[in-house]
């Protein structure tokens, strides 16, 4: 146990501080070019879904960051601590992280009268977040390339916008209103990408 | 230089990060004109249903402009509170005791109506049910002869109350209250894209509308992903001791980062080209058939220069993957600034100008001048940004900015080195 406490706390100091950062000044500095008041479902849902939601992609990412040199990487193999379980730990972290920061923007959302289901909205934007923190993982556990774990979800992103609902069906990331259901999907989605990066990553050190 | 630059295509060329670049190009074009074939624009016909898929037309008339301007006014008012859009997301204004009172003289001096009135007709009037508007009694109305002139002066007040992302700048106003052409308009405008545009120009130019989508994002991927590779590889060091000047290197990197990025860019727009050549066979329609080119060159390639050599920059200073974030934020913001201006004209200074429509000739020939501004601007940038890199590059040869274990700064004076 106090080995996963000194792995957590490590993550917290070296690495984790600066994608929190990010998501903080992203998220506080928003309300002044959109609106977080008086808002309709839909507005609100718009601003979750296709704002808030991007912190999985800068929180979940660099996972595998602090191994990306091969040398750390065979050190840290070396050790009793299984590597998976660091990466776990680490992904927990970012969860934590990523729950707090939806839960204070929605209350301050909710605060000003914005129309929305607490419990509906939350479940979805965090099943969001997955997602896209998921295909992130997983594109850098294959490639082993970092920005390459930032590109893909940036491009489903854009696709998402672009092609809409018809073309993603039940993977289409903004249906808040349209399609619950789809968010059941990409949560599974999400967790399932995230775990075979993570499995991916293993099987290339051999 | 040129053989630097070799290399450096090469390099990318065998990355796997450019080869997803490019099956993202071919699946979100394929996505979003890959069903054009079948329903390329055909001349209309007098007494079809509608006319929607010919646009909206070029102008309104004051007129026009004026009772649209009111209308958005009057609810605004009535409702105390005004949606604006500084980077798309609607943004709710609401407007103070003493900001109600002069928007109230303004409204009563626009409609003729006294001001102790006026509240109390225009609450009858947004009681009523939506669709039985033509049942009141009294509707807000521009009064006669009501200065163009002067009703533009109210609205640009309005714009100075509600700040950024008003919907009452005389540009918007002029945009939103476009309405959509009939027969006549309909046929002026596949006039206009069979002899102005070459046919194939309308094509191009949502081709661009589209493709500007992912220039303004992903050539950083690529840039960024190059350089680091550099320091992950720790051949940065290596580099450095090169006699080759920091010019020579920055500028080949980043000639290289964009000729690769625009290159299956302009593979890609050969097919819309296609397209219009199959359809135009036998028609007599004369098509520019250098239009991909010309569009390719003109409209994408300035965004894919400034991106590109802001990537170069931020990561040769920062060392790290910051570039994305910056360019995300970047790339989010113009995104969102655009969707005000979907259907082409209103390019303003956007990394992304919009033209999200085969047609609307007239408003692509009203905005060109801005246009190219607009693109000029990003050449400009990008030309400003290399020769930065260009300026830190060197420094960090010399010893400075160097981070993560290696020297800090230069101490020693030059000297002494």
């Amino acid at each position: 146990m106090e080995t996963y406490y000194s792995i957590a706390k490590s993550q917290i100091r070296h690495n984790l501080w600066q994608p929190v950062l990010i998501s903080a000044v992203m998220l506080a500095a928003s309300p002044l070019v959109l609106g977080i008041r008086n808002l309709s479902p839909e507005q609100s849902a718009k601003v979750l879904e296709t704002f808030v939601a991007l912190i999985g992609i800068i929180l979940f990412v660099p996972v595998f960051y602090p191994e990306q040199d091969q040398s750390v990487r065979d050190t840290i193999r070396a050790r009793y601590t299984p590597i998976t379980c660091i990466y776990l730990i680490r992904l927990a972290l970012s969860l934590l992280a990523a729950a707090i920061f939806l839960l204070a923007y929605m209350g301050v959302m909710k605060a000003g009268n914005c129309g929305m289901e607490m419990g509906r909205f939350y479940f979805g934007t965090c099943a969001e977040m997955l997602f896209f923190g998921g295909i992130g993982i997983f594109a850098y556990g294959v490639s082993d390339n970092l920005i390459i774990g930032y590109m893909a979800p940036m491009v489903y992103y854009a696709a998402a916008i672009g092609a809409g609902a018809k073309y993603m069906k039940w993977f289409y990331p903004f249906g808040m209103l349209t399609d619950y259901m789809t968010k059941y999907w990409i949560l599974a989605a999400g967790i399932v990408l995230g775990a075979a990066g993570i499995w991916m990553r293993n099987i290339k050190k051999n | 230089m040129w053989s630097l630059w070799k290399k450096e295509c090469k390099q990318t060329a065998k990355s796997l990060i450019y080869w997803l670049y490019v099956i993202c190009l071919v699946l979100f074009y394929v996505s979003q004109m890959g069903g054009m074939r079948g329903r390329m624009m055909t001349a209309p016909k007098e007494g079809q249903e509608d006319y929607r898929t010919y646009g909206k037309k070029d102008t309104a008339s004051e007129a026009e402009i004026m009772d649209y301007g009111l209308s958005r006014l009057v609810t605004g008012y009535y409702l105390e509170t005004f949606d604006t859009y500084p980077v798309g997301y609607v943004k709710e204004v609401n407007i103070s005791e003493k900001e109600k009172e002069e928007i109230g003289e303004m409204l009563a001096d626009m409609t003729g109506e006294q001001p102790d009135t006026l509240d109390k007709k225009l609450e009858e009037y947004m009681m009523l049910p939506w669709g039985t508007e033509e049942e009141a009694s009294w509707v807000p109305a521009m009064r006669d002869g009501y200065s163009y002139e002067k009703f533009l002066k109210n609205m640009g007040r309005v714009c100075e109350i509600l700040g950024p992302g008003s919907e009452f700048t005389e540009a918007k106003l002029k945009y939103s209250a476009r309405t959509p052409v009939d027969y006549e308009g309909a046929k002026k405008a596949y006039e206009n894209l069979v002899t102005k545009d070459g046919y194939t120009g309308g094509y191009l130019r949502l081709f661009s509308d589209y493709m500007g989508i992912l220039m303004g994002i992903l050539p950083a991927f690529l840039i960024t992903s190059r350089i680091l590779r550099d320091r992950r590889a720790k051949m940065q060091d290596l580099i450095f001791t090169r006699k080759t000047s920091s010019a020579v290197i920055v500028t080949a990197r980043c000639l290289a980062g964009i000729c690769m990025a625009i290159l299956p860019v302009i593979a890609i727009s050969v097919m819309p080209m296609i397209d219009c050549i199959l359809f135009a066979k036998g028609t007599g329609i004369r098509l520019d058939y250098l239009a991909f080119l010309k569009y390719d060159l003109g409209w994408l390639l300035p965004p894919v220069m400034a991106v590109t050599a802001l990537g170069m920059l931020v990561t040769e200073l920062s060392e790290t993957p910051l570039a994305i974030l910056v360019q995300v934020i970047w790339w989010f913001a113009s995104l969102q600034m655009g969707i005000n201006g979907m259907s082409g004209g209103d390019y303003g200074w956007n990394l992304i100008p919009r033209h999200n429509s085969v047609v609307n000739y007239g408003g692509f020939a009203n905005g060109f001048g801005q246009l190219v501004k607009n693109r000029l601007l990003y050449a400009a940038l990008a030309v400003v940004l290399t020769a930065a890199t260009i300026g830190i590059y060197e420094a960090k040869r010399k010893g400075h900015f160097r981070r993560r274990g290696n020297i800090l700064f230069n101490r020693k004076k030059s000297d002494q080195a």
